[in-house]
């Protein structure tokens, strides 16, 4: 009798899929059957991350995914995790999200691998079992992978310190940042923190020089209502 | 890039509630007389009936606008103290008289734009601030900096009625 099982993984970012295929198999090493597949995965970038299958053997079985692309060609599978698990990456991806839910999960999928990767020491992120992560740590690498989530927004220019200078009819606006702390000491507290849960140093290093607006003059908010000038600096 | 969205999150984060009343159409009131003229005495008689204009009319529900908006709305007395130069009030206004008003308003809200051209000045149409009715006496539409689209904003004229 099948059973369901649900899935979380990370997709892939790709333009072009076009199909998700699951696979079951009884041991972690052994061979890998076809159970099920769908064509209704999202649209990108934002893909499914979840999924549940209904033809699943036993719910203790392993399980793997792999993407197909609109030209037919179906990538790698995905490395094997247990039915009724999740893994470590997923996780923190999760948490991230709850924390912001503006991110690209495909950026913080990446990031939360990289930052498991380094904290563990392992090449592979998939390898550290969840149940082996203590809380703190889990909240340390939340944070860590959220860190670097925002450094790269910043440096593409996405973040809320990219500056707005306008002016139309007689409103004008001119903003370097949406909130009293930059950016960068918004990731430096997220680094600081994550430290000190990790318990370790890392430091955020970036010679990126913060941008000035209107000759230096820098001013949180300043908003006229008498005069019928409205400047947010 | 647009920037009409950071324009309608300073609205919504400073602006004030403003009504937006405007009558594009109207019915004839059935108190009119064959004559053309508005009879109060029907209205005495059938109080519960909607009070038409000095014109015996109705509005018309179908072609009437009535919206509270997040405005910028202050008295120009105060706008031309210092920073307006002079030639902008005077082509808003004219002479400037007491109780005149700028206001800042989105181009549209709650799928419906604002409309402020061709302003009808016999007061069926009218914006409400604080509690005071404004007829609408010029009306300029910003276009947008960012991108060219010929709809960011209104700088509206407008003056006390009541």
């Amino acid at each position: 009798m099948a059973v369901s099982v649900a899935l979380e993984f990370i997709p892939p970012d790709e333009p072009d899929l076009k199909a998700l295929h699951v696979y079951e198999s009884a041991t972690k090493t052994g061979t890998f059957v076809e159970i099920d597949n769908t064509q209704v995965i999202g649209a990108y970038p934002k893909w499914i991350s979840r999924y549940t299958t209904a033809n699943a053997t036993s719910i203790y079985d392993w399980f793997a995914i792999a993407w197909q692309n609109q030209a037919g060609v179906l990538g790698a599978l995905s490395a094997p995790m247990q039915g009724g698990s999740t893994t470590l990456v997923s996780e923190i991806v999760n948490r991230v999200m709850i924390r912001d839910p503006n991110l690209n999960q495909i950026i913080v999928g990446q990031e939360a691998e990289a930052a498991i990767s380094e904290y563990y020491g392992v090449t592979d992120p998939y390898t550290v079992a969840l149940s082996t992560v203590p809380p703190n740590v889990m909240s340390g690498l939340t944070l860590f992978t959220m860190a670097r989530c925002y450094i790269v927004q910043a440096a593409v220019g996405t973040s809320t310190g990219t500056a707005h200078k306008w002016t139309a009819g007689i409103v004008s606006l001119d903003s370097s940042a949406s909130s009293g702390m930059s950016p960068w000491d918004s990731v430096q507290k997220l680094l600081e923190m994550a430290n000190k849960e990790l318990g370790r140093n890392y430091d955020l290093v970036l010679l990126l020089k913060e941008i000035e607006v209107a000759g230096g003059y820098k001013e949180l908010v300043s908003i006229d209502l008498s005069r019928a000038i409205y400047e947010l600096q | 890039m647009s920037t009409v969205g950071q324009f309608l999150t300073l609205l919504s984060a400073h602006g004030t509630d403003t009504r937006f009343y405007r009558v594009d159409s109207t019915i004839v009131c059935p108190c009119r007389t064959p004559e053309g003229f508005r009879d109060p005495e029907w209205h005495d008689a059938n109080p519960a009936a909607a009070v038409c204009d000095p014109e015996g009319m109705l509005a018309d529900p179908a072609h009437t606008v009535d919206l509270v908006v997040k405005a910028f709305v202050q008295p120009i007395q105060s706008t031309r103290a210092t920073r307006l130069q002079t030639e902008y009030f005077t082509a808003m206004f004219g002479e400037v008289e007491a109780d005149d008003h700028l206001g800042i308003f989105p181009y549209d809200s709650q799928g419906k734009v604002l409309n402020f051209n061709d302003w009808s000045q016999t007061s069926s149409s009218y914006v409400v601030y604080d509690g005071r009715k404004f007829l609408v006496v010029n009306a300029n539409l910003i276009p947008d900096p960012g991108d060219g689209s010929p709809h960011h904003h209104w700088e509206v004229g407008l003056r006390l009625i009541s």
